[in-house]
C-alpha cells in the first residue's frame, strides 16, 4: 500500500517536474532562436559612452568594457553554445545509440570488445579525449562539435546497449521477427519505441554535458573562438571584470545555469512520466 | 587470487592502450614541434639539429617504446618548450591539484553521503517535487561558473581569500589550503547533490524491499533496518559513483584551476596542449588515465569489503 502510494505521488511530482522543465527549456530555445534573427543592439557595436553601465531598462544586463550591450551578446553566445550541444548531442547520441542497438540486438564477439572498449571510455571523464581530439583539430566551433560527439559516444553507446539487450528476448520482439519483419525494422520501428524511457534521459544528460562542456572549453580559450560568441568565452571575458560589471558574469552564468537546469528537469519528469 | 589477476593484467592493457593513443594522436598533429618551436625563420639546418637533440627524427615505433620504456622506469623525457625534464615541470604542479582534489572529495561524502540518507524518508509529494527541483537546481550549477561566483562573493566582496593570488603550498601551506578550499568547493557542490541522489535512489529502492519488511517485523527499527541491511545492498553503486566522481574531478578540475589560477596539472595540460608539448601531455594524461583507474579498482575493492558476496559476480553500477 505504502509503495503504490509513493509510486503516484511521485508520479504527481513527476508530472510537475516536467511541466516545469518544459518551461525553462522552451525558453531558452526560444530565446536562442530570437537571438538567431534579432537582437535589440548589434552584438559587436561599441559605445564609448556606456561603458559598464549597470542593468537598466536600456540595457537589461548592462554593457561590458567596450559598451556592447551584454543581453544581446549573451543572445548570440546561447545561440552558439545550445547549437554546439543540440548538434553534439544528434551526432554523438546517434553514431553511440547505433552502435549500441547493433551490439545489444545482435551480441556475440563484437558486442563483448565494444563493450569492453566503451566501458573503459566511459571510465574517463568525456573532457579528457575531447580536449586531445581538439588540440588536434585546433579550436572553432565545428572543431568542439566533432570533438565533443566523439567523446560522448562511448556513454551512448553503453546506455543504448542495455536498453536494446533488455529488450531483445521480450515476446514483441520474437513476434515481430516471426511475421518476417527485416532487422532495421523491428530495431527501429519496434524496440526503439520501447527503449525511450532510457535514451531520452540519457539525451537530456548528453545535452547538459555537450553544454557545460562547450562552455568549459570555450572559457579555456580552446573552444569556440571569437568572433563566433559563446557563454563559455564571454564568462572568462566577464571574470576579468568581477568587480567592475558583477552581472557581466552573472547572465552568462545564470543563462548556462538556466539551460542546464531546464533538460535535466525535463529528463526528470520524463523518466517517470 | 585470479580475478585480482586478471583485473591488474587488464588495468595494464588499458594502461598501455591509452598511452599509446594518446602517442599517436600527438604524431597526427600537423606541425612539427621543433619546426613550431624554432619558428618560421630558422634554417632548415638548425631545425634538423633540435630534430635529432628531440628525437624526433627516428620512427614513430622507436619514439613509443623509448618513452614507454623510460615511464616505466621513472623517466618521464624532456619538455619540448621548456627544455627540462618533465618530471621537474610535473612535482610542483602535483600538491595544489591533488589538495583541490582531495578536499572536494572529502566534502563530496561528508555531506554527500548523510544528505542523501536524511532525504530517503521524505515522501511528502509537495516536498518530493521541491526537494527534486533543488537537487536538479544544484546539479546544474556549473562548477567553473560556481568558481568565478565563490571569486567574486568571497574574494571581490568578502576579501576572504584574494583571486588569482595562490600561495605557494611549500610557503604557506595554510593559506594554500585556505585558497584551494574555494576551488574544492566550487566543484564538490553540484558532485555533492548527485552523490546525495545517488545514494538516496538505492536506499529508496531497497527501503521496498520485503527483506526489510522482514527484518522490521522481527522488531528492528527503521533505523537498525537501514544500517544493518540496507546500506549494505545500497552502498555499491554510489561507491562506483564516487569513483566516477573522482574521474570527473579530474575533468572539470581542469577548468576549475584555470578559474582559480591555481598552479596545478589541469593548467600545466591545457598549456602544453597549446604548445604542443607532447612529452608532457603524454605522461599527463597517462598519469590521469592511471588515476582514474585505480580509483575504479579501488572502489571494486571497497564493494568486495561492503559485501563479499559480490565476489566473482559482475559490479552492476
Amino acid at each position: 500500500m505504502r509503495n503504490r502510494i509513493a509510486v503516484r505521488s511521485g508520479g504527481r511530482a513527476g508530472r510537475v517536474l516536467l511541466i516545469l522543465g518544459l518551461v525553462l527549456t522552451l525558453s531558452v530555445l526560444l530565446f536562442t532562436l530570437i537571438g538567431a534573427f534579432y537582437t535589440p543592439y548589434d552584438p559587436t557595436e561599441m559605445n564609448g559612452l556606456e561603458k559598464l553601465s549597470p542593468p537598466s531598462l536600456s540595457h537589461l544586463f548592462g554593457t561590458d568594457k567596450f559598451g556592447r550591450d551584454i543581453f544581446s551578446r549573451v543572445m548570440k553566445g546561447t545561440l552558439t553554445t545550445v547549437s554546439v550541444a543540440l548538434f553534439t548531442v544528434a551526432l554523438g547520441g546517434a553514431a553511440g545509440s547505433l552502435l549500441g542497438a547493433v551490439a545489444g540486438y545482435y551480441g556475440g564477439a563484437a558486442d563483448a570488445i565494444l563493450m569492453r572498449l566503451s566501458d573503459t571510455l566511459t571510465a574517463f571523464p568525456a573532457m579528457l579525449p575531447a580536449l586531445l581530439i581538439i588540440s588536434l583539430l585546433g579550436p572553432g566551433k565545428y572543431h568542439v562539435v566533432l570533438a565533443l560527439s566523439l567523446a560522448f559516444v562511448p556513454s551512448f553507446t553503453r546506455v543504448s546497449r542495455a536498453a536494446f539487450a533488455g529488450e531483445r528476448q521480450k515476446p514483441y520482439v520474437t513476434a515481430a521477427r516471426l511475421q518476417g519483419a527485416s532487422d532495421p525494422r523491428v530495431l527501429l520501428l519496434h524496440m526503439l519505441p520501447n527503449t525511450r524511457r532510457v535514451l531520452l534521459p540519457a539525451v537530456t544528460i548528453g545535452f547538459s554535458n555537450a553544454v557545460l562542456a562547450e562552455a568549459g572549453m570555450s572559457y579555456l580559450g580552446i573552444g569556440v573562438t571569437p568572433p563566433d560568441a559563446s557563454l563559455g568565452y564571454m564568462l572568462s571575458e566577464a571574470q576579468g571584470l568581477l568587480s567592475a560589471a558583477p552581472w557581466y558574469a552573472l547572465a552568462c552564468g545564470g543563462v548556462l545555469l538556466v539551460a542546464v537546469l531546464g533538460v535535466g528537469l525535463l529528463g526528470e519528469g520524463l523518466k517517470h512520466a | 587470487m585470479k580475478t585480482l589477476l586478471k583485473k591488474t593484467a587488464s588495468l595494464l592493457l588499458t594502461l598501455l592502450l591509452t598511452s599509446f593513443l594518446v602517442f599517436l594522436a600527438f604524431e597526427l598533429i600537423d606541425g612539427d614541434p621543433a619546426r613550431t618551436m624554432l619558428g618560421d625563420q630558422a634554417t632548415e639546418q638548425r631545425v634538423q639539429a633540435l630534430q635529432a637533440e628531440l628525437g624526433l627524427d627516428k620512427p614513430f615505433f622507436t619514439r613509443y617504446i623509448g618513452w614507454l620504456g623510460g615511464f616505466v622506469t621513472g623517466d618521464f623525457g624532456v619538455s619540448f618548450s621548456y627544455r627540462q625534464p618533465v618530471w621537474e615541470i610535473l612535482a610542483p604542479k602535483l600538491g595544489p591539484t591533488a589538495v583541490t582534489g582531495a578536499l572536494a572529495f572529502l566534502l563530496i561524502t561528508v555531506c554527500g553521503l548523510p544528505l542523501g540518507l536524511f532525504s530517503a524518508h521524505w515522501k511528502h509529494p509537495a516536498v518530493l517535487a521541491v526537494r527534486t527541483f533543488f537537487e536538479q537546481l544544484i546539479m546544474a550549477v556549473p562548477p567553473f561558473v560556481l568558481g568565478i561566483g565563490l571569486s567574486w562573493g568571497f574574494g571581490v566582496v568578502l576579501h576572504a581569500f584574494t583571486p588569482g593570488d595562490f600561495p605557494a603550498l611549500s610557503e604557506d601551506p595554510l593559506g594554500a589550503v585556505r585558497y584551494l578550499f574555494f576551488a574544492a568547493l566550487a566543484l564538490a557542490v553540484p558532485r555533492i547533490a548527485m552523490t546525495a541522489r545517488m545514494l538516496r535512489m538505492s536506499v529508496s529502492g531497497e527501503l521496498g524491499r520485503d527483506y526489510v519488511r522482514a527484518s522490521m517485523a522481527r522488531g528492528a527499527t527503521r533505523r537498525q533496518a537501514l544500517t544493518r541491511h540496507v546500506l549494505k545492498n545500497a552502498l555499491p553503486a554510489t561507491v562506483a559513483f564516487l569513483a566516477q566522481t573522482m574521474a570527473e574531478l579530474v575533468g572539470s578540475g581542469v577548468i576549475v584551476e584555470q578559474v582559480f589560477g591555481v598552479p596545478g596539472v589541469g593548467r600545466l595540460l591545457v598549456a602544453s596542449i597549446g604548445n604542443r608539448d607532447y612529452p608532457v601531455v603524454c605522461t599527463v594524461i597517462v598519469m590521469l588515465a592511471f588515476f582514474v583507474l585505480v580509483s575504479g579498482a579501488l572502489a571494486d575493492a571497497v564493494n568486495l569489503m561492503i559485501d563479499p558476496g559480490r565476489r566473482g559476480g559482475k559490479s552492476h553500477a
